[in-house]
């Protein structure tokens, strides 16, 4: 039967394959590594997720030695095999994601030429105000492996990306004569 | 421009195995040659945390170079990994264990087109809050002669390695110690586990005969 995670229960899952963590563990290392930055992950659900990966057996918890000792995941063999599964599958197949910009675009018409112009301006300090927080961000990270490098490298590239097609658009856009 | 005593590891990766991936659980012997490292000196007692802390330092000011640096030599690129240097003005304390008086520093091993002025610019570029600029300083170290040993474990298993270097295996091959002794991380110890983590003890020596 294929499995199919949530991407806070893949996230956690891939914590836990690093090495054995409780619960507050795994809440430090995704607030240090920034990881809700792209998740959404609540404090209070980690707990919740991971009593879902526990019962599927993907992990399994330690006995708590001592009363006041937290109780520590490790991952289990199946737990591995289904990360190494919907890893392949997260890299491999595309996922749309809309932004905002699509329904700004479509409703241009609606504003004065003056207030789209003025909007899209916007965005572009946005957009270099981004671009500028990630690389701050990223020198806070150090040090960060490589495929972790490669990750920023995605964000910013789309980002210039989208920086670059806002130039061009309102270059067009101001020089359209109606 | 390059000085030719420095060795370029992108280009020679045999000494690069040599260096960083000795065989596991034995001494070996191997000769270091010089290379240039950015260096941050520790204050204190080598204790967890402030060792953590100068390694953070150490990567972020030297981060302009490490991303300059999988620009320029792509698919040959290697991270280097952070060692931690000890010594203590007097031998006994090292090799008894004596902490408190073991003095340390951090070091990375940088490119060799990354010299002193390469540095100090990458450290300038790596938006510290003001004051706060670490003190990490350019230098090229030539270690030579070395004893080496690859452990694969966590960090209670190095005393005993340590005993046996310097109470067994030096004597025995008519060495001792020329220079301060290192450990180099090849894990970041925040993602791998104790049981997996390669940790290379490395000791200068020189001949006693």
């Amino acid at each position: 039967m294929p499995v199919n995670l949530t991407d806070a229960e893949l996230l956690l899952l891939g914590l836990v394959s690093e090495m054995p963590r409780h619960g507050y563990e795994l809440e430090q290392v995704i607030e240090t590594r920034g990881m809700r930055e792209w998740t959404q992950v609540g404090f209070s659900s980690i707990y919740f997720v991971l009593g879902k990966l526990e019962k599927a057996g993907l992990v399994a918890a330690g006995r708590p030695r001592g009363a006041k000792a937290r109780k520590t995941f490790r991952i289990t063999p199946t737990g591995r095999e289904v990360l190494c599964e919907q890893t392949i599958a997260a890299l491999g197949s595309y996922r749309p994601t809309f932004s905002s910009l699509l329904l700004g675009m479509v409703h241009w018409h609606v504003l004065s030429r003056d207030a789209a112009l003025n909007a899209l301006e916007a965005r572009l300090s946005s957009v270099a105000a981004e671009i500028e927080r990630l690389e701050r961000v990223r020198r806070q990270r150090q040090p960060m492996p490589d495929h972790v490098e490669s990750l920023f490298d995605f964000s910013t590239g789309q980002l210039n990306a989208e920086r670059s097609w806002i130039n061009t658009t309102l270059d067009y856009m101001r020089a359209k004569p109606w | 421009m390059v000085d030719d005593a420095l060795t370029d590891l992108t280009q020679d990766r045999a000494t690069l195995r040599m260096l960083y991936a000795p065989p596991a659980g034995a001494f070996s012997m191997v000769d270091v040659p010089g290379l240039p490292f950015a260096i941050l000196d520790g204050e204190g007692p080598p204790e967890q945390a402030p060792i953590q802390a100068a390694v953070k330092a150490l990567y972020t000011a030297i981060y302009a170079i490490r991303r300059e640096a999988r620009e320029r030599m792509g698919k040959s690129f290697v991270e280097p990994p952070v060692e931690v240097v000890y010594w203590a003005d007097d031998l006994r304390d090292l090799a008894a264990g004596n902490r408190g008086k073991w003095h340390w520093r951090v070091q990375i091993t940088l490119p060799v087109w990354a010299d002193a002025q390469r540095l100090m610019d990458s450290v300038a570029d790596a938006r510290h809050a003001p004051g706060d600029k670490p003190a990490v300083r350019w230098g090229m170290l030539t270690e030579g002669k070395c004893v080496q040993f690859l452990h694969i474990g966590p960090t209670n298993g190095l005393p005993e390695i340590l005993e046996g270097l310097y109470s067994h295996y030096l004597p025995q091959q008519d060495l001792e110690s020329d220079g301060p002794y290192h450990e180099i991380y090849l894990d970041d110890w925040s993602r791998v586990a104790p049981q997996q983590r390669k940790i290379i003890l490395r000791q200068p020596v020189r001949s006693t005969k």
